[in-house]
């Protein structure tokens, strides 16, 4: 059961942007780069993006659940715990092993990968009232997660798998969140919304 | 003290006449007694799930302030929360030390952790976040480590550190485990969940506190909203202007309050229109055996 209202999930997003700002939009100017610089991918690329995403897991657990979802939520410290297990993991796997190395393939899986990195870019303003009241890439969980999944699929060889069960997972759990407090089909509206503006735009209608 | 006004003043002393447990204090509003003491508590009180956990967020802090500033205006009593509401007993506490009045505030909280000696540090940790010396009320939170922890509420009880002992559930399933729990336990008071749609309490939990003198708070009376949003679009009957109902939420806290074996409902709220609209439901006639029995047959219709 999830302790607060739809009022007070958004709102709490704003406080945490005017603690931590400047440091949203620096995540999203990297994230814009990790996926510009996908075509160019080298074997230091793998590294970039592994240091970028388990940095992004560990802050997530550190400062968004710790210090401030912890307010609203008591099982605030196992999610962090989860979040920085998997930081532990990703640090693994792309630096100790360095198995993590996205590149861009035309395929149903690199295309896949590249819609939920983007996708990870862009959830925030499709979720909450505005933008600063929505969870931002790079410091939020489900942004986070999402882009995790999508770098995953996007590896050269076969992706490491054991690095997908805990971002499917927090996917799940958001949803029922959203579900939840009563703000689900808002989302489904709004991507709606915004997937027929595009369709208009790009028919010339 | 809010002022009442004469139509209001004859509406209560009718619901005086209609049900013989009813008395009234502050602001009109119709109280009832707690069985093992005597004291008189005001039928509406107020909970705090999900609506007064807003972390620190001051425009929401003072928006909540607002609210229990019209809670204690129309003459409120009891105040619900407990630890697993994330920072509502801290918000709570944050409020009332806002408010110049807090009159008739009557406290009630929870423990709840599976381990004894963490429920005391919990207790003595709510009672910094309320601001409070102690509690009126300590209730067992769903009945977890409900042996370990009577044990340290009896305790504290003797030694004046909490006036009540409750236990709690909004488990449908455990009303087995809560009726046992009602007679085996030295409980003042028990809290569960029952409103118009959802009347299973009727079968063994109300008739049981009746019986042991045990005061009961009554959770979710509009099941989480899900009832105002099924009922609004609808009018209200006619005849609900016969027990002083404006709105569907006075009408389905009417019908709890008005069972002789409730001693108060605990809707939560975080907006004054709203807190108003539950409060009013503390005042005017209430529903007789007759009505109340309208009340159910309406809404099962609609």
């Amino acid at each position: 059961m999830i302790p607060f209202t739809e009022e007070i999930y958004w709102n709490h997003f704003a406080l945490y942007y005017d603690a931590i700002w400047p440091i949203p939009l620096m995540a999203v100017l990297l994230g814009v780069a990790s996926l510009a610089l996908l075509p160019f991918s080298r074997r230091w690329f793998g590294l970039g993006v592994s240091t970028f995403l388990a940095a992004q897991w560990f802050w997530t657990g550190g400062v968004y659940f710790l210090l401030h979802y912890g307010q609203l939520v008591w099982a605030a410290p196992v999610f962090a715990v989860v979040f920085f297990a998997q930081g532990v993991l990703i640090t693994w796997s792309g630096a100790a092993l360095r198995r993590l190395e996205p590149e861009f393939r035309q395929s149903p899986t690199g295309w896949l990968g590249i819609g939920l990195c983007i996708l990870a870019l862009c959830i925030g303003p499709l979720m909450g009232p505005d933008w600063k009241q929505s969870p931002l890439f790079g410091v939020t969980p489900a942004p986070v997660a999402l882009y995790s999944l999508g770098i995953v699929l996007l590896n050269k060889r076969r992706g490491p798998i054991y690095l997908l069960p805990i971002p499917l997972l927090w996917v799940i759990w958001e949803a029922m969140t959203l579900w939840m407090i009563g703000s689900f089909d808002g989302f489904f509206l709004s991507l709606a919304d915004t997937f027929a503006r595009r369709v208009e735009i790009l028919s010339g209608a | 003290m809010a002022p009442i006004s004469r139509r209001a003043f004859v509406s209560s002393l009718a619901a005086l006449t209609a049900l013989p447990n009813l008395a009234l204090a502050r602001a009109g509003q119709a109280t009832k007694v707690i069985p093992k003491s005597g004291e008189a508590l005001p039928v509406i009180g107020m909970g705090s799930w999900m609506t007064f956990n807003v972390g620190t967020d001051m425009a929401l802090r003072n928006e909540r302030t607002d609210v229990l500033r019209a809670f204690f205006a129309a003459g409120g009593g009891m105040i619900d929360s407990s630890p697993m509401y994330g920072s509502s007993e801290e918000v709570i506490g944050y409020c009332l030390g806002k408010l110049p009045q807090t009159d008739g505030l009557f406290t009630a909280t929870k423990v709840w952790t599976p381990m004894s000696w963490h429920g005391v540090g919990q207790m003595e940790e709510s009672e910094d976040l309320w601001k409070v010396k102690r509690f009126d009320l300590m209730q067992v939170h769903n009945l977890l480590n409900l042996d370990g922890h009577m044990e340290t509420l009896v305790d504290w009880k003797a030694q004046g550190r909490i006036r009540y002992i409750g236990i709690t559930t909004s488990h449908g399933r455990r009303h087995a485990d809560f009726e046992q729990a009602m007679k085996k336990k030295p409980v003042d008071f028990a809290q569960f969940t029952y409103n118009i749609l959802n009347r299973e309490a009727e079968n063994r939990l109300l008739p049981a506190a009746a019986d042991l003198g045990i005061a009961t708070i009554i959770n979710r009376p509009f099941s989480r909203g899900a009832l105002i949003d099924q009922f609004a679009r609808y009018p209200l009957p006619e005849w609900a202007a016969e027990i002083d109902c404006e709105n569907w939420p006075q009408f389905l806290l009417k019908f709890i309050v008005s069972h002789p074996a409730v001693t108060c409902a605990i809707p939560a709220t975080s907006q004054v229109d709203h807190m108003n609209e539950n409060m009013g439901a503390g005042r005017g006639r209430m529903p007789d055996a007759k009505i109340r029995k309208m009340m159910i047959d309406h809404v099962e219709a609609l």
